[in-house]
């Protein structure tokens, strides 16, 4: 398999062509240039082109509306989130028995701080990797100020709570623990598709522009002069929101196949 | 056939989109009015403005915002030179497809 087709591959699963198709639709290339003498840079485009070409014919748009502009859907983030917060407790769990030895001893200032601390590093993640996604983009910095008050509750915790000794654990919980969570995260079903469609017209407008800029990663000048163009629209001819334009992040999704990408600064430095 | 002739207006949409700003300089809702009026069909939102973000960002049109009065702000497209130059090499290459499907459906009728 060459350069282009590889890049195919991985774009196509990107724009969340499945394996069968991929797999389809690569033999059609190499069989057209086979037959036509053409590279396939000059027959198809770059392999970004020739995915989102094919992801337009071949997915259904809801599909592809539920994808972000990395290509993950919900699901696949919170998957990932909740592996990532599973392999994290595994790896304490080695620590603290390298550390402390097979039972740790538990107070009340190490267990309210720690669950603050633990709280506050899932809702971190969270505001960082769902809220955008989800197409609220405007709410990761109030989620991070909640962050950093448990984070500030949790210190206070260890700080000023009694440290007398309630009981003690055996360590081998946490690992234990850690891989209930990743089993989890494994086995998880499939999701159930989210909200009903917003209400009325300010409200669809809203969702158009969040999921624009928190999912599709469309700049913020650019999603205001998106959604004030459909409001134009809707309101010169007196229309409904679904009606016109169909569902919120249908449109989005749409819109966005033409739009640059530019994600927040602090996900270009990640 | 209605839903035949959507399928040829979206298709075709970029090329009437430019004929129809070739006219005048239209908003968006202007140009469905207009698209309509021409016993094109209707076009509906969902289906314009991904076609217009597309020329703009190719250089075939530019817009500008002009003031609402008393209600939302309305962005004018206008035909640039470089859309008016596609505008009349996408014309001459439809004359050729279209004459070459008439010789085709017409074949087929006969």
């Amino acid at each position: 398999m060459n350069e282009w087709d590889e890049r195919a591959r991985l774009e196509l699963a990107r724009n969340g062509v499945g394996a069968e198709v991929a797999d389809a639709v690569l033999a059609e290339v190499e069989q057209h240039c086979a037959d036509s003498g053409e590279s396939r840079q000059e027959a198809f485009g770059t392999p970004a082109e020739f995915a989102g070409t094919v992801a337009a014919e071949r997915v259904p748009i809801g599909e592809r509306a539920a994808r972000d502009r990395r290509g993950f859907t919900a699901r696949q983030r919170r998957s990932a989130m909740i592996g990532f917060f599973g392999f994290q407790l595994l790896l304490i769990g080695v620590v603290v028995w390298a550390e402390v030895g097979a039972t740790v001893p538990l107070t009340m200032a190490g267990v309210v701080g720690t669950a603050l601390c633990v709280a506050a590093a899932v809702g971190a993640v969270f505001a960082a990797f769902e809220l955008r996604p989800a197409g609220r983009p405007r709410s990761v910095g109030k989620a991070f100020v909640v962050v950093g008050a448990g984070v500030v509750l949790g210190a206070m915790s260890y700080e000023w709570l009694p440290r007398t000794q309630l009981f003690r654990m055996p360590v081998l919980v946490i690992p234990a623990l850690g891989v209930v969570v990743l089993l989890w995260a494994v086995r998880r079903g499939p999701e159930r598709t989210p909200t009903k469609a917003p209400a009325g017209t300010e409200e669809w407008l809203s969702r158009l522009g969040g999921l624009l800029e928190g999912r599709h990663d469309v700049s913020r000048a650019r999603v205001v002069e998106l959604v004030e163009e459909a409001r134009h629209h809707l309101v010169a001819g007196g229309l409904s929101p679904e009606d016109e334009f169909g569902p919120a992040d249908h449109y989005a999704a749409e819109l966005a196949g033409h739009e640059p990408a530019r994600p927040p600064r602090w996900r270009r430095l990640l | 056939m209605a839903d035949a002739s959507m399928g040829w207006l979206r298709g075709t949409l970029e090329l009437v989109l430019a004929a129809v700003l070739a006219e005048g300089d239209r908003h968006g809702y202007a140009l469905t009015q207009r698209i309509a009026e021409l016993g094109l069909g209707a076009v509906r939102g969902g289906a314009l403005y991904p076609v217009l973000g597309r020329m703009e960002a190719a250089g075939m049109v530019e817009a500008e915002w002009e003031a609402g009065q008393g209600g939302p702000g309305r962005k004018v497209y206008r035909l640039t030179a470089a859309g008016r130059e596609r505008l009349d090499a996408e014309t001459e290459r439809w004359h050729h497809f279209s004459v070459a499907m008439d010789r085709l459906v017409g074949k087929a009728a006969g």
